[in-house]
């Protein structure tokens, strides 16, 4: 199991690379979470828009960043009753009549959330919760 | 409040990690490889049949003697029992805890176990162990079947069985229905059931999906069995040198790190559009886009390995089986970076929903008034820290593992300019697990 010299040599430049282009590029500060906040956007601001005729829905396949602890605002519109599944952890789900419907959802974990409608088992959106 | 999700199981997932890190990662990835190359030893470090430090007796006693031995395959009997009541009687919700114990604990689950343990899903499997019990039930011998089992066949029912289980996890859009799961371990039975008849024990080294798998990873752990069947602590490298090469072996890693890379992709916008605007139904689509990353793994890793000069009775064909056990720590790097979070907060779930079979409200092992712990989660920097750690140290170990095998294979003026190929590969496959992670 002892390492000889090249084997050791080999293995101590990979770490020191490793070390030190993770520490040159900063890594470990998440600077990402700053730049999605748009200092224009209010808390309030936050909200998502669905309408909804029969297997049309609006929007399909987005990407929305969400601010966690902050409430974002689902509005339905439709011309018949449904379900949307919110795939957080854990999951949520929020039924809808023919009208309009609110719901004001906060998330508290960062992640990937999948909002999809059941019926026409369409993706409405994916929520960037950071 | 019954929530059937149209997807895999699984709430939110993870973040994309920041461009910085996958950048910078990818760097590291290409220096090394060239560092490996350029800077590590010239003749061959590791041979799984001599090398290691033999372990106590007592040891040795304890892993191979029946008590432990009986232990582990009862408990892999009462466990499949007790799904298997759960997965005939239970309701067809997605909290049964069948799903989860499908599709987590048992396929991610594979890859810690047997890092940790070893071959480990080989002493637990229930298959082995009904075999075992009805050829001492009949006086047979259970290594035994009606026939010897084909050479040629090799590891190929294992990669269709492993095709199979990522089609029924990432393409079946029933796949967190009980149908579904009944049907397919249905036909696992079946297969292991006949194919144990026919060849004897052999089929499950070569044709049980899990087994296979299992056994792969397992090459990892630092205990490994020396060629007179001693156990030993060693370097996991040199454990690995001891993956036995049969035909398919290309086929099962292709499948494993072609169907990881496929589940990141499949959930991008871009992919889940373009799978929107087909008039062909999304099952094919996405049958053919798991099918071609799997395609596109095989045949790349076929070329690399065959583009150098060869010699002697090295057969260029023989190449890629020959190497491709340096993809097993590749496989574990990218399972760790994609399933991290998913096994930890889904395995959880699962503990938890284990206790409640029958989705009654019972609690039956203790568990069920345990909550899930969302720590990971809530710490996305160390998250993504911790996956491009895992992506880089699996590329490392399997840089060094085809360099010290291509030693061994290649002629000595080729020795350098034959592993330019496997080196680009492997940076390429490591940028692409970056890429995914980060477009997540």
């Amino acid at each position: 199991m002892s390492f000889s010299t090249p084997a050791a040599r080999t293995i101590a430049v990979g770490v020191l690379t490793l070390v030190t282009s993770l520490g040159v590029t900063g890594c470990g500060s998440d600077s990402s979470g700053t730049s999605s906040k748009d200092p224009s956007t209010d808390a309030s601001a936050q909200k998502l828009d669905v309408s909804i005729k029969g297997d049309t829905i609006t929007p399909t396949n987005k990407r929305i960043p969400v601010n966690r602890d902050e409430p974002l605002t689902v509005t339905i519109t439709s011309d018949r009753s449904g379900e949307l599944h919110v795939h957080s952890s854990p999951e949520e789900e929020i039924p809808f009549d023919k009208g309009t419907t609110t719901k004001k959802l906060t998330f508290k974990t960062p992640g990937v959330i999948e909002v999809e409608e059941h019926i026409s088992d369409t993706l409405i959106a994916q929520l960037e919760v950071r | 409040m019954i929530v059937v999700p149209m997807h895999g199981l699984g709430g939110a997932r993870d973040l994309p990690i920041p461009a910085s890190l996958a950048i910078s990662a990818a760097v590291a990835a290409l220096v090394i490889s060239f560092t490996v190359l350029i800077l590590a030893w010239r003749t061959p470090r590791y041979d799984a049949r001599t090398q290691g430090r033999p372990l106590p007796d007592g040891f040795a006693r304890f892993v191979d003697g029946a008590p432990l031995r009986w232990t582990l395959r009862v408990l892999g009997l009462a466990v499949f029992v007790y799904l298997g009541w759960a997965l005939l009687a239970g309701p067809d919700v997605v909290t049964n805890p069948v799903f989860g114990s499908f599709y987590v604990l048992l396929w991610v689950g594979i890859v810690p176990f047997s890092l940790l343990f070893g071959p480990i899903f080989r002493a637990i499997s229930p298959m082995r162990t009904v075999n075992l019990l009805l050829a001492r039930g009949t006086g047979g011998d259970p290594a035994r079947g009606v026939t010897g089992y084909p050479p040629w066949l090799g590891y190929w029912p294992a990669a269709v069985g492993l095709f199979g289980f990522v089609w029924q996890e990432l393409v079946n859009e029933s796949s967190t229905f009980l149908g579904t799961v009944r049907l397919w371990l249905a036909l696992y039975v079946g297969a292991m059931l006949v194919g144990s008849a026919l060849f004897g024990s052999t089929w499950f080294k070569r044709a049980d999906p899990f087994e296979v798998y299992s056994t792969l990873i397992g090459r990892l752990c630092p205990i490994g069995r020396r060629g007179d069947g001693r156990l030993v602590l060693r370097s996991p490298l040199a454990n690995l040198d001891g993956v036995e090469v049969a035909p398919g072996l290309v086929g099962v890693m292709a499948v494993l790190l072609g169907s990881t890379a496929f589940d990141s992709y499949k959930d991008k916008i871009s992919w889940v559009d373009f799978v929107s605007r087909q008039s062909l139904p999304p099952e094919v689509v996405n049958t053919l886009g798991l099918f071609g990353f799997c395609l596109v793994v095989a045949v790349t890793f076929s070329l690399a390995a065959m583009s150098t000069g060869v010699y002697g009775d090295t057969r260029r064909t023989a190449l890629p089986g020959l190497l491709v056990h340096s993809l097993v720590p590749i496989v574990v790097g990218y399972m760790t970076a994609h399933y991290l979070s998913y096994f930890v907060e889904q395995g959880q779930a699962t503990v938890i929903q284990l206790s409640d079979p029958m989705v009654n409200g019972s609690n039956l092992l203790g568990t069920a008034n345990l909550s899930v712990n969302y720590w990971l989660s809530a710490h996305p920097s160390f998250l993504a820290d911790a996956k491009v750690l895992a992506i880089v140290l699996g590329h490392i170990t399997g840089a060094v593992a085809a360099h010290d095998r291509a030693l061994r294979l290649l002629p000595r003026r080729h020795q350098i300019t034959g592993q330019l190929g496997m080196l680009l590969l492997m940076v390429l496959y490591t940028g692409t697990g970056l890429y995914l992670l980060f477009g997540a």
